[in-house]
């Protein structure tokens, strides 16, 4: 059995920043990059499934991006994921998540999984949509925002809690090989051990190109991609209000506000 | 090998790599070799644990090492823990980006301030310097002659503004720099009653409640029909006796709560504040350290939990009453006798059987806990509980070595704060998978110097960060106990 889990990492932004020069995006300088929130629960999910289980099963890791996106997938070895596959090709730059997710299908289909978990969105361009869309180039049932899974190894079917507007939950049951997309707090992802650490080092990471995928650079990048950046921007100031004054001043003032806003 | 516990507490595992008979082979023995070898280790973390310590002469190999990529010297230049001497070094970069961080900084030294300042700076930048706790007054009295009045307010509210900083930013700016000229220290009567003279009820209420307010300004907020005033004026150090006791009989709650609060008021009017019909101000009078034995005893019978809950707490409470109180029906009430520094230990010992994981954890955090409570303590469930006895130099070091291996990332991490911890059980805090836990053993007594050098090669950069650090601060005890 293996559970295939694409991963990213993500950008996380300073306090206080500046744009690139042709304005679409952050100037790197500006950031960190770390393994997505969101990813750290799918890949905890495949790894509970894996201890759970008594027949083998292997958790692959999977991420598209340049060499510094091998942090990531480290992180997920010492974890306790399988192998790890890295897809990168200088025509990726300015791919969506259609476009990526087009890239995912195609190690899936290497791989054959029999399940996929994604992270629901990613923190940094939140479309939501690189898993859902993986699911469609697989032509496989999904369910997005899962906050709870019952499945068994072998299973042809799971169970699960998807959330939904209002604090309800929708229970649901889904045909395998499936693609879910994770909700944050559908477990506690653990910390990679030291020993953990150390053993990742010596497992498998595997970089592919577009042509061991059977793509070339037209099925990705601007011309692959449905969707682009057009530009990135602080917007004017709003209703933003400091408050100073005294500690009374600003109750006070603060008082007001939500009279006004409460029509009060 | 140098041991900086008091004594070794128990037998040192083997397995962390360099065993309890010596130095590591690697180790260094000097701060000067300490330095050269963070130096040498290309690590940016090690380089800025060492930092502080290193010579003018070997500072410029550790900044080709730190601050060798843009996006490090941005991140230092705003991360807490940057030490003040590598912000100094950052301020010679010219940079404006790196410049205002560390004007926002609170650690930015004073030499890194004066060079931004002399090479001319961004308005923006200039206005954080202003409201920096590095500048002196000579510094603000420059940045505030040569913003003007937008940046007054910034300057009035930074404590190191005097008085004569503060009357000219009222000329400057009297409308914006009241309020922070009504709040400072600096601030003496004259100039408060010049600033109640044109404020709003807002800053005669700072005015008010300033320990240097005129007398005739604070009777007079005194008898304000102002609630805010009346308020205020009852929680001024030096309010007189008589303004109190009236004011603890003012009609508004908020008022009487105030003055009851005021260490200077007398007991007579304590007593009748034990009826008042306000909670509010029975809370404050059950917060007293200065409660008779009558109003101690009204108090602990009050139909309000949280009177009881603060009455619990008080250590003038005696043992008839915190009993009375360590059967209350409301949990946080026994907690609140459980966390009382005067509990006795036949209540410790009941309350360490409470229904309450949180009434039980009370009484594990205790370090007058008598052992054999502790040891019964130690089967309990509850991750509070056990996080206080992990925590506690009573707990048996079995019991310690069964905690620093619980699931629980708090339960274990109570050993690095614990004094008594066990040698064996530090030593396995700094193999724990939560790399926080990883630092806060690394600031623990008992380990050996071989310990901490073992984990300058850990994989999370703040765990090295902070075991460099360690390693300079031992090696600088160790200099300093060889010079005396």
């Amino acid at each position: 059995m293996k559970i295939l889990v694409p991963i990213k990492q993500v950008a996380t932004l300073d306090e206080d920043f500046e744009l690139r020069d042709d304005g679409r995006d952050v100037d790197p300088d500006y950031f960190d990059k770390d393994l997505n929130e969101w990813d750290e629960y799918s890949v905890e999910e495949a790894l509970l499934i894996k201890e759970a289980s008594s027949s083998d099963v292997e958790v692959i890791v999977v991420t598209v991006g340049p060499d510094d996106a091998d942090e990531a997938l480290r992180k997920c070895l010492a974890k306790g994921a399988d192998r790890a596959v890295r897809v990168w090709d200088d025509a990726l730059e300015e791919s969506d998540s259609l476009a990526i997710a087009r890239v995912l299908a195609r190690v899936a289909e290497k791989e054959s999984p029999d399940m996929v978990f994604a992270g629901t969105q990613s923190s940094d361009a939140a479309y939501s949509s690189t898993g859902v869309a993986l699911a469609a180039f697989l032509d496989w049932p999904h369910a997005a925002v899962v906050s709870k899974l019952d499945y068994a190894v072998g299973a042809d079917k799971a169970v699960f809690h998807r959330e939904l507007e209002g604090g309800l939950l929708e229970e649901g049951e889904i045909q395998c090989p499936c693609v879910l997309t994770i909700q944050l707090g559908i477990n506690a992802p653990r910390y990679a051990s030291l020993r953990g650490i150390k053993q990742a080092k010596s497992k498998q990471l595997d970089e592919l190109s577009l042509d061991d995928l059977g793509l070339s650079a037209s099925d990705v990048g601007a011309q692959g991609s449905a969707s682009r950046v057009r530009r990135v921007f602080v917007p004017e100031k709003g209703q933003a209000e400091l408050i100073g004054g005294t500690a009374a001043e600003q109750a006070e003032r603060l008082a007001r506000i939500i009279k006004e806003m409460r029509g009060m | 090998m140098r041991n900086v516990s008091a004594k070794p507490l128990m037998s040192p595992e083997s397995d962390n790599g360099c065993g309890s008979a010596g130095r590591n082979s690697d180790q260094p023995a000097s701060l000067p070799d300490l330095v050269a070898l963070a130096a040498a280790s290309g690590d940016a973390y090690a380089c800025l644990a060492v930092y502080p310590a290193a010579p003018v002469e070997a500072r410029a190999g550790l900044e080709t090492v730190m601050f060798a990529r843009r996006r490090d010297r941005l991140r230092w230049a705003a991360a807490p823990w940057t030490p003040a001497s590598v912000l100094d070094a950052l301020s010679w970069l010219e940079d404006p980006a790196i410049d205002r961080r560390l004007a926002k900084h609170m650690a930015t030294p004073v030499s890194a301030l004066d060079r931004i300042e002399a090479r001319g700076c961004e308005v923006m930048v200039s206005v954080l310097m202003a409201g920096h706790p590095a500048s002196d007054s000579a510094r603000l009295a420059r940045l505030l002659e040569a913003l003007g009045p937008p940046v007054a307010p910034v300057v009035a509210a930074n404590p190191a503004a005097d008085r004569g900083l503060l009357e000219r930013c009222l000329e400057m700016n009297p409308k914006c720099s009241a309020g922070a000229v009504a709040m400072s220290r600096a601030a003496d009567s004259p100039l408060l009653a010049r600033v109640w003279e044109h404020a709003d009820a807002y800053v005669q209420a700072e005015v008010a409640r300033h320990p240097a307010c005129p007398p005739e300004l604070l009777k007079k907020a005194a008898m304000s029909p102002l609630v805010l005033l009346r308020r205020k004026a009852a929680g001024n150090p030096g309010a007189p006796v008589a303004m109190l006791r009236r004011l603890s009989g003012d009609p508004e709650p908020v008022v009487r709560a105030a003055a009851v609060g005021h260490p200077m008021l007398e007991a007579a009017v304590l007593t009748q504040s034990c009826n008042d019909s306000e909670a509010m101000v029975r809370r404050r009078l059950a917060r007293r350290r200065d409660l008779g034995e009558g109003v101690i005893s009204r108090l602990a019978l009050d139909a309000d939990p949280w009177v009881r809950r603060w009455l619990g707490r008080n250590a003038l409470v005696g043992p008839d009453w915190l009993a009375r109180l360590a059967r209350d029906p409301v949990m946080e009430v026994r907690r609140s006798v459980g966390r009382n520094r005067n509990c006795p230990e036949a209540l410790q010992e009941r309350l360490a059987e409470d229904a309450a994981a949180w009434v039980r954890a009370a009484i594990a955090f205790r370090t007058d806990l008598r052992r054999d409570i502790a040891d019964r303590l130690a089967h309990d469930d509850s991750v509070d509980v056990l996080a206080g006895l992990a925590r506690n130099p009573v707990s048996a070091a079995a019991v310690l070595m069964g905690l620093v291996r619980h699931p629980h990332e708090d339960v274990r991490r109570g050993l690095a704060h614990n004094p008594a911890a066990p040698l064996e059980g530090l030593r396995r805090l700094l193999r724990d998978d939560y790399p926080f836990n990883r630092v806060a053993a690394l600031g623990h007594r008992a380990l050996e110097d071989s310990d901490v050098w073992s984990m300058t090669r850990d994989p999370e950069p703040q765990v090295r960060f902070t075991a460099w650090a360690a390693m300079v601060k031992r090696l600088r005890a160790e200099q300093d106990n060889q010079w005396q």
